[in-house]
């Protein structure tokens, strides 16, 4: 099979990119192992954040920009971020021409919620409210749109296949992937002059996460497993608010809309962390303030090891309206009635900020011997995959919906440029494929080790246990440890299911393989971070250190310690934003 | 102790379909349908089922449970375990490709056809297009739809004319475009629809609005175009 | 405008409109035959005649027998194709189904002549 390009993974970012390149006539296909719309995205629910100035007409993208360079607990690229935040607006106003069926203010324009991190004029002029919502599942609408603009424009969808792993040819340019039919189970090489991944997010290496199942981290893997870099991959997102127990996500914009957190006292404890922003201070912020009420014997339950969601305040009408998702989630799942009583919550795994290095345009990098960076011929990334890096080391709320269709636009569009140009490969040999077709064939032949699902399991407790929200050096080395032991025999695992016809084991197997590589590259890349920075919380090194810091990890396959690389702080617009104590 | 009846079928290992029975312990506890599946996939791998968000959201695991559609990730065993027992089956109507997964391409097509997304050929605006609260409130009940197709297999007359008749989950969504204020091709799209099949085989059984796991009412979405469709023809 | 179907049985809307009309109409016949059964004690053979000889009675069953045929004729082939397809029983569901369709529509056509043939006679 032969493609123009080739997007793995039908997810928001993905079908953005190849929205762009169908609708230029390009040849496109999307290598999807779930139907598009069971893709990740589906389960965002807040909103889209951007400056479109409709709640706030005196609205600017520099003021977004700020709270994201902020957030990012200034790591994050601000040569990204501006463009990000610039783009945003046009990129919000294309889906909503496609269909999205966004919420309305008054003057019917799209309908904006205030969001946690969001401030106006700089962080001096107070709350802002700047996250597009459809209701509570503007995922949701997205994602269907954006299949719906697929379809009309007539991208292929390879759709439950499963990329297995890249191929390169003799040049190391990257000329496809191995891809599986899972319903058939036949095996091919899927050919194309730009390989796009956007494979999402690697939640499931922990045990409690908002993620799918899906969310696996098969780009990540992938990745690795050819020999290319992951950056700041040790920055996990752990959302405030997952439901107790089962781990489902309870949007942000609960709090955006006069929720707040209650510890077993029913006091408002956010204010004594965040006496500004309170309950709408950073993710990170609001999620160490739940673990330390917890950590403090204030917790709720029978076990005090969870905090309260009070929204019963908001009156019946108002939660039927703006969040009739989360009333159906909380009965579902938490046994609860927002309506009437709190919901049950504990942060939970929710977003990967780190990713495979990609500038502006998606062109994925690696690092050379002299520590430049490279662009790897033929290969792109956007959305969770990737790290281009908006998120740095704190992502904002609605910033993911944003990243998702700003770069899988500019990716598209980029590609849509070098085809024009024409791009050319030499074809991968034999040998090539051979090589990519390895670990399917070791996987294919095994004939004794351990079950996937049992050395998952181990794996995200290993992960839950040693790399959670709060991080110690100690605990972490213990945890390499356990992980270094692991490897082999994740590396063995057992397929007693050969069949060919719609195998999931099999999947499972070679999903495996992939969350052990995420891990295993968080684990080094947390170890390696001798301070506390966003989302990463260490308890012997709790401050941040921007002498030693203010930088990229890189994490390289097959060692043992991080590089560094600087941020990107040349703008186009304005000057950048120093580095300063980041309080809420 | 449940018994767990589930439908198993291999292609390259069953001549025919056939329940196998497995004890399961739930431990008191009212865990989801979909756990249930997750614990047995660990004794026998084999076991094939669709799955993703766990949460009811991405409708990849409809299944038919004890006789009725729904979602597994959100349909606890206390809604659907009879006499100690749990039967879960794929959703009838479509052809099996394996255990539980089923092929959906028939469904997917029927979705297609009825132009699921937005036709408006004039030059958009530079921002978005303008639409009020209450033209926006058309929309509610109809968007949300996740394309699980448990309303249209659980639904006679699809199973009758899948090839024909658009069936309830693609109605709803060409509603969903029908009363869109900004989409312009209102006229196209009956024309497309006007046929004895497409709209008109719903014979009102409200199968669909008995098992949408999104509460939502594909009857009186079909309801809405059959009035655009006869006042159009009077 | 909607674009127009190619002939009156391609158009669900006429099909569904001439259903509930033809239903409607036999209803009302019904009421009227019921009616008169209730409210006159004793039926006699003159006293029917002398109903059916009235033009407007003539031209009412007329209407309802008419009526009667299209809506068995709408609701046959309905069913007909529910249940008789290829999908559910191969490629001979083709000849079953015409073998059908002509079967009801020779005795649709009988039962309208038979019923004329009585009408004319009174």
């Amino acid at each position: 099979m032969e493609f123009d390009a080739v997007i793995v993974g039908g997810g928001g970012s993905g079908m953005r990119a190849a929205l762009q390149l169908a609708q230029s006539g390009y040849n496109t296909a999307v290598i999807t192992k779930v139907f598009p719309t069971r893709s990740h995205t589906v389960s965002a629910q807040g909103g889209i954040t951007c400056a479109i100035a409709s709640e706030d007409p005196d609205d600017q993208w520099q003021w977004h920009m700020y709270d994201t360079v902020k957030g990012s607990d200034y790591i994050g690229d601000q040569e990204a971020i501006e463009y990000m935040c610039q783009t945003g607006p046009q990129a919000v106003f294309e889906v909503e021409h496609m269909g999205l069926p966004f919420s309305r203010n008054d003057s019917g324009r799209i309908y904006q919620r205030p969001f946690g991190g969001q401030s106006k004029d700089f962080g001096k002029g107070g709350q802002a409210a700047r996250t597009c919502a459809a209701a509570d599942r503007t995922g949701h609408a997205l994602l269907h749109t954006l299949y719906q603009g697929n379809l009309r424009n007539k991208t292929v969808f390879l759709t439950e296949w499963f990329a297995v792993d890249i191929v390169k040819n003799a040049d190391s340019s990257v000329v496809g992937v191995i891809a599986i039919n899972i319903e058939s189970g036949e095996t091919v090489f899927v050919s194309s002059k730009a390989t796009v991944f956007a494979t999402g997010g690697a939640g499931r290496i922990y045990a409690s996460t908002t993620n799918a199942h899906i969310c696996t981290g098969d780009g990540i893997g992938m990745s690795l497993r050819a020999g290319y870099p992951v950056q700041d991959i040790e920055m996990w997102q752990f959302h405030p608010t997952g439901i107790h127990g089962a781990g489902t996500l309870v949007t942000e914009g609960c709090r955006g809309e006069g929720g707040y957190l209650v510890n077993k006292d029913g006091e408002r404890f956010m204010e004594r962390y965040a006496p500004n922003a309170k309950d709408l201070a950073g993710r990170d912020v609001v999620a160490r303030s739940m673990v330390l009420e917890i950590l403090e014997g204030r917790g709720c339950g029978k076990e005090k090891d969870h905090v309260y969601l009070k929204l019963d305040h908001l009156g019946e009408e108002t939660l039927n309206a703006k969040l009739p998702g989360i009333l159906e989630l909380s009965r579902t799942f938490a046994h609860a009635d927002p309506v009437k009583e709190p919901i049950p919550v504990v942060p939970t795994c929710h977003y990967m900020m780190g990713g495979i290095p990609t500038n502006v345009d998606g062109q994925a990098l690696t690092i050379d011997s002299q520590g430049n960076d490279e662009v790897i011929d033929g290969f792109y990334a956007c959305g969770e995959a990737a790290c281009v890096s908006v998120h740095g080391a704190n992502r904002l709320g609605g910033n993911s919906l944003l990243d998702l269709i700003v770069f899988g636009r500019a990716s598209g569009l980029f590609i849509e440029n070098q085809l024009k140009e024409g791009i050319s490969h030499s074809d991968a040999g034999s040998d090539d494929i051979d090589f990519a077709m390895e670990r399917l064939n070791k996987i294919n032949n095994s004939k004794s080790g351990e079950k996937a699902p049992v050395l998952r399991a181990e794996l995200q407790t290993i992960m839950q246990n040693y790399f959670g929200v709060f991080r110690r050096g100690d605990y972490m080395k213990k945890g390499v440890e356990k992980l270094d032991e692991l490897r082999g025999r994740v590396e063995n695992v057992y397929l007693e299911d050969k069949s060919n016809a719609f195998n999931t084991a099999r999947i499972e197997a070679l999903e495996l393989q992939n969350l052990f590589e995420t891990a295993y590259a968080t684990a080094i890349a947390a170890e390696g971070r001798t301070e506390s920075r966003g989302a990463h919380a260490r308890e012997d090194f709790q401050e941040r250190d921007d002498e030693n810091w203010l930088c990229h990890s890189i994490y390289m396959p097959g060692q043992r310690e991080i590089g560094k690389r600087p941020v990107n702080m040349t703008l186009k617009t304005m000057e950048p934003f120093e580095p300063k104590v980041r309080t809420y | 102790m449940l018994t767990v009846s589930v439908y198993r079928y291999n292609p390259e290992a069953d001549e025919a379909p056939y329940m196998q029975d497995f004890p399961f312990d739930s431990e008191g506890k009212d865990l989801m349908v979909l756990d249930v599946l997750e614990k047995l996939k660990v004794i026998d791998p084999s076991l094939v089922f669709r799955r993703s968000c766990r949460e009811g959201v991405c409708g990849s695991d409809g299944v038919n449970i004890s006789g009725k559609n729904g979602l597994a990730c959100i349909t606890p065993l206390s809604e659907a375990v009879r006499d100690d027992k749990l039967v879960i089956r794929p959703l009838p109507g479509l052809p099996v490709v394996r255990d539980l997964v089923i092929d959906m391409s028939q469904f997917y097509a029927q979705y297609e056809k009825i132009k699921p997304y937005m036709m408006n050929e004039s030059a958009p605006p530079e921002k978005e297009r303008l639409q009020s609260q209450e033209d926006r409130a058309k929309l509610d009940g109809l968007y949300e739809c996740i394309l699980c197709a448990c309303c249209s297999t659980a639904c006679p007359s699809f199973w009758w004319n899948p090839d024909k008749f658009i069936g309830p989950s693609g109605l709803l969504q060409a509603y969903r475009f029908l009363a869109d204020t900004r989409d312009t091709a209102t006229e196209e799209r009956l024309t497309d629809l006007q046929d004895p099949f497409s709209v008109f085989r719903c014979h009102g059984i409200m199968n669909c609005v008995q098992v949408c796991p999104k509460g939502l009412n594909p009857t009186k979405a079909i309801g809405h175009i059959r009035t655009m469709l006869v006042k159009n023809a009077l | 405008m909607i674009g127009s179907p190619k002939s009156l049985s391609d158009s669900g809307s006429f099909l569904w409109i001439a259903q509930r009309v033809s239903g409607l109409l036999v209803f009302f016949y019904f009421l009227f035959i019921l009616g008169i059964l209730v409210s006159v004690q004793d039926v006699t053979y003159e006293y029917w005649k002398s109903i059916f000889n009235n033009r407007l009675v003539q031209v009412f069953s007329l209407l309802a027998i008419v009526s009667l045929i299209t809506h068995a004729w709408i609701g046959i082939q309905c069913v007909i194709s529910d249940y008789i397809t290829e999908r559910l029983i191969g490629p001979k569901a083709i000849l079953i189904r015409r073998t059908l369709s002509n079967f009801f529509g020779l005795l649709l056509m009988f039962y309208l002549f038979w019923s004329l043939l009585i009408l004319w006679n009174l």
